[in-house]
């Protein structure tokens, strides 16, 4: 059973629900909504360009924008509203992705600028969040425009992105005054992690796909990965040494997908071009298709009574049937209005239910 | 659609869906830009934002390039000429289209080169509005049509060539 919780008339890029606060991004404007009952608590407008990703710190209940403007902002809750300051950044290039770890005391940004990553925090000697830059060498990446990226769950100070040749790649964001060296001891990437510290360096697949998404696989001690990739595919990889363990596709469609997110242990759910979510499993080292979470619209053939009544051979009758029948060779079930017609943006799980973004404006909620 | 055509539409049909997964990608070279990036100079092109263009060839006459990019995609047709009358029917009603872009948002005020009759263009901005799977509805109907068209513009035309000649030469039976 699904539900249409928004419906905008623009496309919905990236959207957070965290603590019983809703924040959706669309073009330029954030919403921030309150979850339980819809009701708008602020909408900002410092954005002068799209808007590329929101998300929202569980324990501190900060939001993060980032945006094509070059900007990200960071809103602080205060007194039912949310305060606003921006981040310096220095990219000359959009902001493309966003991330806050666990502690909330950090935060990883993806640019165009020269394939550059950023590590900003909170400095209190100046009163400014701030971004450290990661270059990565020429030698190790070779793509300008950096994707999606994912902290280590094991950790929360590795973490793991890809540029746009399908080259993924696993850093050290450790910072002396922020993180606990004990976090590190037993990762299975070695021993040092000093700032910008590139562990592992790989093209998944080896065919210079870019990927879309990726998620770790809870409890394989950060070494199995989940991703998708602009060819369709989904990949179950062993980023401690390289190799693809598994590449399955959506047998339907053979279309991409956007996001991948693991709503347990072995459960994951990937959403993209074909408008729906699908489950899958990790089992045995494979990948598993379970079901479609998200129904389809499905298209009903023209019944036999109508084709045999215009089947009888006078002319006129069946020169109105082609006038009639042009484009309505196909009589359609009306657009169920809880289905997205467009490509599925962005999604997450929240008390058990399903809730996904597209591009056709719609933000809903599917039970699992 | 005759069966003869069938294939060669079906075809251009499966290459389009693939090519259509176009998303929003702001430019790496130039700040606080998003152009579509198949369209960019080719000096100042960034080589790993384009993918394999695509060729489907039915015969001499008709053929098609599709050339994917990260967030947009450049379709050009060859449209069937097989004589001259053909080739200024087609160069006409191209024109006539091309002269009003605007109405049909996708497509392109000049075709790529002489080579093709005409262009479509389809950005990410028309993914986002339009159905994807209608777009490329309407540029397989398009093509089924316009050889309809330009088939029916020729008799048309010899049909009302022959007319004029035999008018005119009327005058000379004694």
């Amino acid at each position: 059973m699904a539900k249409v919780l928004l419906n905008l008339k623009s496309p919905i890029r990236s959207f957070c629900i965290k603590n019983d606060v809703l924040a959706v991004a669309q073009e330029n404007i954030l919403f921030i909504y309150k979850y339980s009952t819809l009701a708008l608590i602020q909408t900002i407008d410092n954005h002068d360009k799209t808007i590329t990703s929101v998300d929202i710190n569980e324990r501190t209940g900060n939001i993060l924008t980032t945006s094509e403007d070059r900007t990200c902002l960071v809103l602080t809750p205060s007194n039912n509203t949310y305060k606003i300051s921006q981040v310096a950044t220095r990219f000359l290039k959009s902001i493309n992705y966003g991330k806050w770890n666990v502690s909330g005391n950090k935060f990883i940004i993806t640019s165009s600028d020269m394939g550059q990553l950023g590590v900003c925090y909170f400095d209190e000697s100046i009163n400014w969040w701030i971004s450290k830059h990661i270059s990565i060498p020429e030698t190790q990446l070779h793509g300008n425009s950096l994707k999606k990226c994912c902290w280590d769950p094991e950790n929360d100070i590795l973490i793991t992105f890809s540029d746009n040749l399908g080259n993924m790649l696993t850093v050290s964001t450790f910072l002396k005054h922020l993180d606990n060296k004990e976090d590190l001891k037993d990762s299975i990437y070695g021993q040092k992690f000093p700032f910008g510290k590139v562990l592992t360096t790989w093209y998944p697949n080896d065919d210079l796909i870019p990927i879309n998404d990726m998620a770790y696989v809870p409890n394989t001690r950060s070494q199995m990965m989940v991703l998708v990739q602009v060819d369709g595919s989904i990949t179950l990889f062993d980023n401690m040494n390289g190799k693809t363990v598994f590449k399955a596709y959506d047998q339907n469609s053979f279309k991409p997908f956007n996001v991948v997110k693991f709503i347990t242990d072995t459960e994951f759910i990937v959403a993209g071009y074909n408008n729906n979510a699908l489950l899958y499993s990790v089992n045995n080292q494979t990948l598993e298709f379970h079901k479609t979470l998200t129904e389809a619209k499905r298209e009903v053939p023209m019944k036999n009574d109508d084709e045999e009544q215009f089947a009888s051979g006078i002319q006129a009758l069946k020169m109105f049937k082609n006038m009639d029948s042009r484009g309505i060779n196909k009589t359609e079930v009306p657009i169920s209005n809880d289905a997205h017609v467009m490509a599925i943006t962005d999604l997450t799980v929240d008390s058990g239910n399903l809730i996904t973004s597209g591009l056709d404006g719609k933000l809903i909620v599917h039970a699992i | 659609m005759s069966q003869s055509l069938r294939p060669y539409l079906n075809t251009v049909g499966a290459s389009l869906e693939a090519c259509i997964n176009l998303t929003n990608f702001p430019s790496q070279e130039v700040e606080r830009h998003n152009r579509p990036e198949v369209e960019v100079d080719f000096a100042k092109q960034s080589v790993e934002l384009l993918y394999k263009p695509i060729h489907i060839v039915r015969n001499e006459y008709e053929k098609v390039l599709i050339e994917p990019s990260v967030n947009s995609m450049r379709m050009s047709i060859k449209i069937k000429q097989s004589d001259e009358i053909e080739k200024i029917l087609v160069h006409k009603f191209t024109n006539f289209l091309e002269q009003r872009s605007e109405a049909f948002q996708i497509l392109r005020r000049k075709p790529i080169s002489e080579e093709y009759s005409i262009s479509f263009l389809i950005t990410n901005k028309h993914t986002e509005t339009m159905k994807s799977k209608e777009l490329v509805k309407f540029i397989i109907d398009f093509m089924e049509e316009v050889d309809k068209e330009i088939s029916e513009m020729k008799l048309f035309l010899n049909a009302r060539a022959r007319f004029v000649a035999e008018q005119y030469l009327t005058e000379f039976i004694y």
